[in-house]
């Protein structure tokens, strides 16, 4: 990653400016994403405070084969998980809501006519034709819409499409099978559109 | 699922299989049916395209700035042990 890699080397030449632009970017996200997988804000701050340290004490040996980003949440769902396992009155994650099921429809049935049409055409989505992503408002709602879903769901949308951890991996780090990782991502990224959707055309 | 069975896709199945298919989690068959409808059905196709761009935003949120605390406290130990 070309931009990655020039701020991983002022990360090693001690560039605090760096570090600060690091901060800023990950900080919120590895707390929210912490607190998925703890009992409580000062167990998820540990986590991070972790995380941040592993990251100083590390950059040196981060070989650049995935993103920085990418690198960072893997240090905290480690770290996160490690924590997890030894506190001693951690429940474990899937008895703390029920494991999506893997039947049954995953997309929402009212969206749809008995016979498996569209009842409305789906609505469009704003997008900057330059860069192919959403426009900036309903970029500046995405993250909102996420801290709406089941947290289950919030879990696996963070790490597959905001952190670019992939589906095995994100499947041990909760406990559940590749599949299942699967229908919840689905679940959470129709839901995250729908929800899109519904505000472009609310507008 | 019993809906493979059928010949041609229904919307609804469309659009349940298509993180499967994104995913290349389905077989050969099951690809190109997803494929052959997206082919022929606009709002599919629309519907689609609008799950694609926003997996592509998720991995652009914008920053949120962190708490002024939070950053002063990591700043100091980062340059403790690295301060150039």
């Amino acid at each position: 990653m070309p931009d990655d890699h020039a701020l991983v080397e002022r990360l090693r030449a001690g560039d605090e400016a760096a570090f600060a632009e690091l901060v800023d970017r990950y900080d919120r996200q590895l707390r929210r994403l912490a607190r998925t997988f703890v009992r409580t804000d000062a167990l998820a701050d540990e986590v991070v405070q972790d995380t941040w340290l592993a990251v100083i004490g590390g950059i040196d040996r981060f070989e650049e084969r995935s993103s920085l980003k990418t690198w960072l949440f893997r240090i905290l769902v480690n770290r996160a998980r490690t924590r997890a396992v030894r506190e001693a009155r951690q429940v474990p994650f899937s008895s703390l809501s029920s494991p999506e099921e893997q039947e049954g429809p995953m997309v929402d049935p009212s969206a749809f006519t008995s016979s498996g049409d569209w009842r409305t055409p789906p609505a469009q989505l704003d997008v900057e034709p330059e860069t192919r992503l959403l426009s900036r408002e309903l970029r500046g709602r995405l993250a909102e819409v996420v801290e709406h879903l089941p947290e289950q769901q919030r879990q696996v949308i963070l790490l597959r499409d905001v952190a670019g951890l992939d589906g095995p991996e994100v499947a041990e780090a909760l406990g559940v099978s590749e599949g299942n990782q699967r229908v919840i991502l689905h679940r959470a990224r129709t839901k995250v559109r729908d929800a899109l959707g519904t505000y472009v055309e609310a507008a | 699922m019993g809906f493979l069975r059928r010949h041609l896709l229904t919307c609804r199945d469309c659009v349940e299989l298509v993180t499967e298919y994104e995913e290349d989690a389905l077989d050969d068959r099951g690809r190109r049916r997803v494929e052959r409808h997206l082919k022929i059905c606009r709002e599919c196709t629309e519907y689609v395209d609008g799950l694609r761009v926003t997996v592509r935003s998720l991995d652009a949120l914008p920053p949120e700035p962190a708490e002024p605390e939070v950053r002063e406290r990591l700043l100091a130990l980062y340059r403790e042990q690295r301060g150039a």
